[in-house]
């Protein structure tokens, strides 16, 4: 079994060198897991990512602390967990406290609204994918429409709706 | 306040699948519920969060926790926001491949793409209207925003960019901009 500080730098490493997040964490995943420490079958890295995805939570946290868990311990597995998050926890403190003291100025002000705008072409796009690959029946379209009209509309706390979504899709989730 | 940053980023997690895109919808309602931050914040940090290392979940609910609470604000938000998928994780551990083929988590997954796109419409809605509104100050702003949205598409679409090439992409033009406007 390797040691924790072992572990604990290699799951450092992946976070740190993952853009993107999700799916861009498997490429660096893999080469330092599988291939580098060879604690992991490709597979089950594979396996560990797909079950990953179904949960709840942050998938690239979740495929850490999965793969881990299985092979290792538990401990290891939050020592994974807590490591794989530590670059983004470190990196983005520093970028949210200079985002506090930085005063707006005029040029600032235009590339923050080019920013906002490139932010909304991306949701925008990715949306789109989603909803083309994802099949959805009348009812499903049904229920995107309702959910909006609650949302946007009488302000229905977010992840309430989640929640009643759940449920719904426990009963009737083949149909939608 | 640290406490309640907490119990909102587990909620938030808790209700999270699909990861980066799906917690939009929570952290707008949480910017509307608590003030802690406004829409124009929200999209300057999903920017961050996109262009920077690491899972986008966790940098956004690092720059949320840092801006709401100081400094250890962060690491309680990344901390909280993960918890509920690593229970879930060490809970499925043991026997993995018992929950790969169940029907009631297939019916679920299935049923809560048409609520997630629903919810994730209608937050592109509200960040769109605020993106708006900006651009409605004078009408050259409009058509440079009208060119941006095309610009941006146009390397998604053709070129296929990735998401932080097109972030880096508009704040050079924006840049770029300043010296005309």
């Amino acid at each position: 079994m390797p040691k924790i500080l072992e572990i604990f730098i290699s799951y450092f490493k992946v976070g740190l060198f993952t853009f993107g997040g999700g799916y861009a964490m498997l490429p660096v995943l893999i080469d330092e897991v599988v291939k580098k420490k060879h604690w992991f079958k490709e597979e089950e890295v594979l396996e560990g990512y797909a079950m990953a995805q179904l949960s709840v939570g942050i998938i690239a946290i979740n495929t850490t602390t999965l793969i881990t868990a299985r092979k290792f311990s538990m401990s290891l597995a939050l020592v994974a967990a807590f490591a794989t998050m530590l670059p983004s926890i470190l990196l983005l403190s520093v970028v949210g406290l200079l985002l506090q003291t930085i005063a707006i100025s005029h040029t600032l002000g235009l590339i923050f609204l080019s920013i906002q705008v490139g932010v909304g072409v991306l949701i925008a796009y990715t949306l789109l994918g989603l909803v083309s690959k994802a099949a959805i029946s009348p009812y499903g379209y049904a229920l995107i429409l309702a959910i909006m009209i609650l949302f946007l509309g009488f302000k229905v706390s977010s992840i309430l709706l989640v929640a009643c979504a759940i449920g719904v899709s426990m009963l009737w989730g083949d149909h939608l | 306040m640290m406490i309640e940053l907490f119990v909102r980023f587990f909620l938030i997690g808790a209700f999270t699948i699909g990861g980066g895109l799906a917690t939009i919808p929570h952290l707008i309602e949480l910017s509307q519920v608590t003030g802690w931050f406004d829409e124009k914040f929200l999209m300057t940090m999903i920017a961050i969060s996109e262009s920077t290392p690491g899972p986008i979940g966790i940098n956004m609910a690092t720059v949320v926790g840092v801006k709401s609470a100081g400094l250890f604000g962060g690491l309680v938000a990344s901390v909280a926001v993960s918890l509920a998928g690593i229970g879930v994780m060490l809970l499925i551990a043991p026997s993995l491949t018992k929950y790969r083929n169940n029907i009631l988590l297939k019916r679920v997954l299935k049923g809560l793409r048409p609520a997630m796109i629903g919810l994730i419409l209608s937050s592109a809605f509200i960040l769109w209207s605020r993106t708006f509104w900006d651009l409605m100050f004078s009408p050259i702003l409009l058509g440079y925003g009208l060119l941006l949205i095309i610009l941006s598409w146009v390397g998604l679409e053709f070129f296929k960019l990735k998401s932080f090439q097109i972030i880096v992409l508009c704040a050079l033009c924006g840049w770029g901009l300043s010296f005309i406007l």
